[in-house]
């Protein structure tokens, strides 16, 4: 049967723009539906509800509502659409029904995704007849509807931001954390690196209020497929939960494609091809969704696709009403295709969709598979292009299809020992409530006592007879922000009118005096920057060119944790300091330098985790003798080693800086050092260092095997260089690569664990 | 040594110094504040960052004990510090009957009763509260409301006359006529912040026999917030005390509960509660461009302030004395206190028409 999604893989094979760039097809054999049981039935409202809407559960649903009643916690992963959502929502409204009292409280990563499972939660309230008044409660909630919300809703749904600015106020939500029976977190699996320290710190001191009230919620977390679910869920709330994965729901036939814009002839950019599948697939028929790897790309995309109608962009930073617009158009299919960024990766309602396109590996498997998942239905074929750049991740997996299919989900770290978002938690916790040594140990650690004194030395806390309480002059959760722990913020303002913020990095990087400054599809000049006042004065431009800092960085060992030696190579972690310099910035046309100028900017200091390794002396002899630059081939290996640790450890690669030189003072050998973007480190390192020979392996076989002559932006350029991309020496990078796989694998591939 | 999280707590005290819970506005620009609107205009900042400069070099060296007399008190929380000072005032006496003839004469306060129907039954006889007693539909509402009167329970009726009318409603302040001057509790807390953050200075005012006695728990260490809260709690919980605030509708009481739930202390704090900000917005929102107490106080008592630290700054000034220990920055915010406390004495005294004005 022709149908449109046939039609667009056909037109893929025929048309010899496509066929030569397509490297890879797999097909995703369709699934059998498989329903479970429970011990006992669903009260009579819950099944009146599932008669309605024709639902039989699937085994995973089962499960959940079984173990749920048991009082465990659960994490389920399984994919998109296959009914997590119900699978813990008939639990939930199962006990609430049997408990006039209890409560429950939903946690969403945005308030988009609230808004839109609202609706479900309101449907089930309304069919199944069993009060609970849910509730959205955010930042846009109004402060007329509030109190009504605090002292009758049994169903609320929030988002982490929200819950820290409420937890203070825990006094008027009383009767909602006596009561609290289940913590629902949507989406958990956002909640790793950074997001998941401050994620599993905020559960911890919601768990800390609602035993103060006496209440014990059970976690239920939903979450995308994962390596390590259980371990993830323990991390995150602190308590051990039951993982359910396997999926009963059923399922169509699913083409993957891989799809190489550097294959076949003609030069063709990853946007540009992206750009003619979006318009082959909507003018086959198909409802697409097309991921973009950034904000400025969904927006070109659209733009670049106005020849054919019915396609819009997408992202955050839309208003609500906007978004919701576009969600609406694509679900009743006046929109046929619509380029976002991973804001629709959430398990926003859109309809069931065709195909999508992935522009851009997007960082992890765990995206990868939740973006294909967004196509397809019960039965019917769908597809998912995944659309290769020209960088070494992407590149390596199109040459390696088998490789990138058969690749597990990655690892979720959650790292509940930062010090500095741990104690950051500890000090609003301090004012929710007097910490007691004896009975907070249990949220904090086993350094408490020690972050208690370091309070105490700078003011911040003072011991009393409940306990310490936090005596600073500003709102704890105010100094505290949930998201990364950057410094300070500049304020971005054009003709007097704020336009937006950026942390100091980002505005020494990209708002320094002269910069091009992109901001929702306008283009600025930066016209004056206030260090004292954190200013950053913009006004609208007409320019096609754009800046590029030029900056120097730094690093010297504070303290080495760890090391191991194997056979005369030394790997190391600990402490460092990196300090950056933003010593200019170019101004380019397209890619052509038009002129170069110098800013006199203080330095930026990071205080944070690395490992480092150095070169033996035999090795950087090979190099030498061989006529190659080990400079060069230093930071070509170091560039490397960053583009793959995003698939070993669970990270972006802008979560890792690197430095490396042919000599550094704390080794007195060459040394490539790769850190922790994040002031105090958040366990990336840390995990690269276990991880090391893996990585190796793998970076090693990267650029050894890379077509190209002298590198290319397919395995040692980086695309965040901060010395453009100089100097690069690909053969020596090959031999330092060798050299170090071939080192490591003598401990056997095994991790470095100390 | 060297600890594992002096740095982290060097980040977040660094953080805590940079931020704050106001901006400043020169007033070159023409612009007005709002009440209640988180600006402190530049003139006002300077000087105060001034003063407490010469206060910390001027009680250099002197201790707490010696720069405020004072007494100390052991309550169920632990010790704490208190203050006394009192001046010349006077309220009007108890007058229950007052009270109760203007209460009743207004028939809208029955639930049902709105302007229309009130002029109807007030051509028809029912010219009080107590003729409705007779009247088959309003029967059970009027009775309720005259046992209220009855018993003069005026935390019953401030609900009634607030819920149905506004809470600036001046038969509001006729209702207070049901206590006696010795029944006030006049209430002002200074804090380090906008909630979330210790309470450091408790002031009571209490009036009776001529002058008015301001007593001022000023925390010599926030440690003592337990203790000063268990110390003020038996004033407002006794029965028949009766609550007098400016704003404390929105910030003093809600600010002592949740500090109250932060030590886990049970409280009802129930007591009739009058709001002197509602009454003076609704007096003199016309003839003054703002209703803040200092506004009041300059306009309609007559009194200037010298040397005074503006409110939204009493955190850093209580913060300076926190980390170098000198009493110095905690002086006018003392005065501040009291000042405050006398002034709404006296607005409260003027706006229910006693006697002289409290003078």
């Amino acid at each position: 049967m022709a149908t449109a999604v046939r039609d667009f893989l056909d037109l893929l094979a025929a048309d010899p723009g496509f066929r030569e760039r397509v490297v890879h097809i797999k097909t995703i054999p369709p699934r059998e539906a498989r329903y479970g049981d429970l011990s006992r039935p669903l009260p009579e409202g819950l099944r009146a509800y599932c008669d309605g809407m024709g639902i039989r559960l699937y085994t995973h649903q089962c499960a959940t509502i079984e173990h749920l009643r048991a009082g465990e916690n659960v994490i389920v992963t399984t994919p998109t659409a296959s009914g997590k959502t119900l699978a813990f929502l008939l639990p939930v409204f199962e006990r609430l029904a049997r408990d006039p009292a209890a409560t429950a409280l939903f946690l969403y990563p945005t308030k988009a995704l609230a808004n839109d499972q609202v609706k479900v939660v309101l449907e089930l309230e309304r069919v199944s007849g069993i009060r609970v008044d849910a509730a959205i409660y955010d930042g846009d909630t109004p402060g007329g509807k509030r109190p009504a919300i605090r002292e009758r809703s049994r169903v609320i749904l929030s988002n982490p931001h929200e819950l820290h600015q409420v937890l203070p106020w825990h006094m008027k939500w009383s009767r909602i954390f006596r009561n609290l029976r289940f913590v629902v977190v949507d989406e958990a699996h956002r909640y790793r690196g950074v997001a998941g320290s401050h994620m599993a710190m905020l559960l911890r001191r919601l768990a800390r209020i609602a035993g103060h009230y006496g209440a014990r919620p059970q976690f239920v977390l939903s979450s995308a497929t994962l390596a390590n679910p259980g371990e993830f869920a323990a991390r995150l709330t602190g308590e051990a939960a039951i993982s359910i994965g396997e999926d009963g729901s059923p399922g169509g036939e699913k083409t993957f494609v891989l799809c190489n814009p550097s294959a076949g002839g003609g030069v063709r950019s990853a946007h540009s091809v992206t750009k003619d599948l979006l318009l082959a697939s909507v003018e086959s028929g198909c409802r697409t969704l097309c991921f973009t790897v950034s904000r400025k790309l969904a927006e070109l995309i659209a733009v670049r696709s106005g020849e054919v109608p019915g396609i819009s962009a997408y992202r955050a930073g839309y208003l609500p009403k906007d978004r919701r617009a576009i969600e609406d158009s694509l679900k009743n299919g006046s929109l046929r295709g619509v380029v976002t960024t991973n804001a629709l990766e959430l398990g926003i309602d859109v309809g069931s969709l065709d195909g999508v396109i992935i522009s851009g590996y997007p960082g992890t498997m765990i995206s990868v598979w939740q973006q294909a998942g967004r196509s397809g239905r019960r039965s019917g074929e769908s597809f998912a292009v995944l659309v290769a750049f020209e960088n070494p991740l992407d590149q390596y997996f199109m040459r390696h299809p088998q490789a990138f299919f058969s690749r597990p989900c990655e690892h979720a770290v959650v790292d509940t020992g930062n010090p500095y978002i741990l104690s950051g938690h500890l000090l609003c916790a301090a004012a929710e409530l007097p910490v007691d040594p004896e009975l907070d140990g249990r949220w904090f650690g086993p350094d408490l006592m020690g972050m208690l004194a370091a309070f105490e030395r700078v003011h911040l806390l003072r011991k009393a007879s409940r306990g310490w309480i936090y005596t600073g002059k500003v709102r704890a959760v105010d100094t505290v922000g949930l998201d990364a722990v950057s410094s300070d913020t500049f304020r971005v303002m054009h003709e007097g009118r704020l336009l937006g913020t950026m942390d100091r990095g980002q505005a020494y990087r990209e708002a320094h005096p002269g910069a091009v400054l992109l901001h929702r599809g306008e283009t600025y000049a930066v016209t004056g920057m206030d260090l004292d006042r954190h200013t950053i004065r913009v006004e609208e431009t007409d320019t096609d060119t754009y800046t590029q800092p030029l900056s120097t960085t730094d690093v010297a060992v504070v303290q080495e944790l760890r090391r191991r030696e194997i056979g005369g190579l030394q790997v190391s972690f600990g402490d460092i300091k990196v300090t950056e310099q933003v010593v200019g910035y170019t101004v380019r046309h397209y890619d052509r330098v038009v002129s170069h100028h110098r800013l006199d900017l203080p330095p930026l200091c990071l205080t944070t985790k690395a490992l480092w390794f150095t070169v033996p002396d035999r090795t950087a002899e090979a190099v030498a003798a061989g006529g190659r630059d080990l400079a060069g081939g230093l930071h070509g290996a170091e560039h490397a080693l960053i583009a793959v640790m995003p698939y070993h450890v669970v990270c972006d690669r802008r979560d890792i800086g690197g430095l490396s030189t042919p000599h550094h003072p704390a080794t007195g050998a060459p040394t490539i050092f790769v850190y922790d973007g994040y002031e105090g480190g958040i366990g990336l390192a840390e995990k690269a260092f276990a991880l090391l020979p893996a990585i190796a392996g793998m970076t090693h076989e990267l650029v050894r095997d890379c077509g190209c002559a002298a590198g290319c932006p397919a395995c040692i350029y980086s695309p965040k260089c901060g010395n453009q991309n100089q100097p690069l020496d690909r053969v020596a990078a090959v031999i330092v690569l060798e050299d170090l796989a071939g080192r490591l694998s003598l401990t056997g591939g095994h991790p470095l664990n100390p | 040594m060297a600890h594992p999280f002096d740095q982290a707590g060097r980040l977040w005290r660094a953080r805590v110094d940079r931020a704050r819970e106001y901006d400043l506005v020169d007033e070159s620009d023409g612009f007005t504040p709002a009440p209640w609107s988180a600006f402190v205009p530049r003139s006002d900042y300077d000087r105060a960052r001034r003063l407490r400069d010469d206060l910390v070099a001027g009680y250099r060296g002197r201790a707490f004990e010696d720069v405020f007399c004072g007494r100390e008190v052991a309550c169920p929380g632990g010790t704490c510090y208190v203050l006394e000072s009192r001046s010349a005032m006077d309220l009007d006496g108890r007058d229950p009957d007052r009270a109760a003839a203007a209460i009743l004469a207004d028939l809208t306060l029955v639930h049902g009763i709105g302007k229309v129907t009130e002029r109807r039954l007030k051509g028809r006889g029912y010219r009080t509260v107590a003729d409705l007693a007779r009247h088959p539909l309003y029967r059970r509402e009027a009775i309720r409301l005259l046992d209220s009167v009855a018993e003069g329970n005026t935390r019953d009726l401030v609900e009634q006359i607030g819920g149905r009318h506004r809470r600036s409603d001046p038969l509001l302040l006729e209702a207070s006529r049901f206590h006696a001057p010795e029944d006030f509790v006049f209430l002002d807390i200074e804090t380090l912040g906008l909630f979330s953050r210790p309470i450091i200075l408790i002031g009571l005012a209490r009036v009776g026999r001529g002058s008015i006695t301001v007593r001022q728990y000023l925390l010599r260490s926030v440690v003592e917030e337990e203790a000063a809260l268990t110390a003020v709690l038996p004033a407002l919980e006794t029965e028949g005390a009766a609550l007098v605030t400016f704003n404390g509708r929105a910030f003093d009481l809600p600010y002592i509960r949740e500090r109250l739930a932060y030590y886990g202390i049970p409280a009802g704090l129930g007591m009739p509660h009058f709001d002197v900000l509602h009454f003076a917005r609704r007096r003199w929102r016309d003839s003054l461009v703002t209703c803040r107490l200092g506004a009041l106080e300059t306009g309609v008592l007559g009194v200037d302030r010298a040397d005074d630290v503006p409110g939204r700054m009493v955190p850093e000034f209580y913060d300076t004395y926190q980390r170098t220990g000198n009493p110095g920055p905690l002086v006018p915010v003392v005065e501040h206190n009291r000042q405050d406390l006398v002034s709404l004495a006296r607005l409260f005294a003027l706006l229910r028409g006693d006697g002289d004005g409290g003078a």
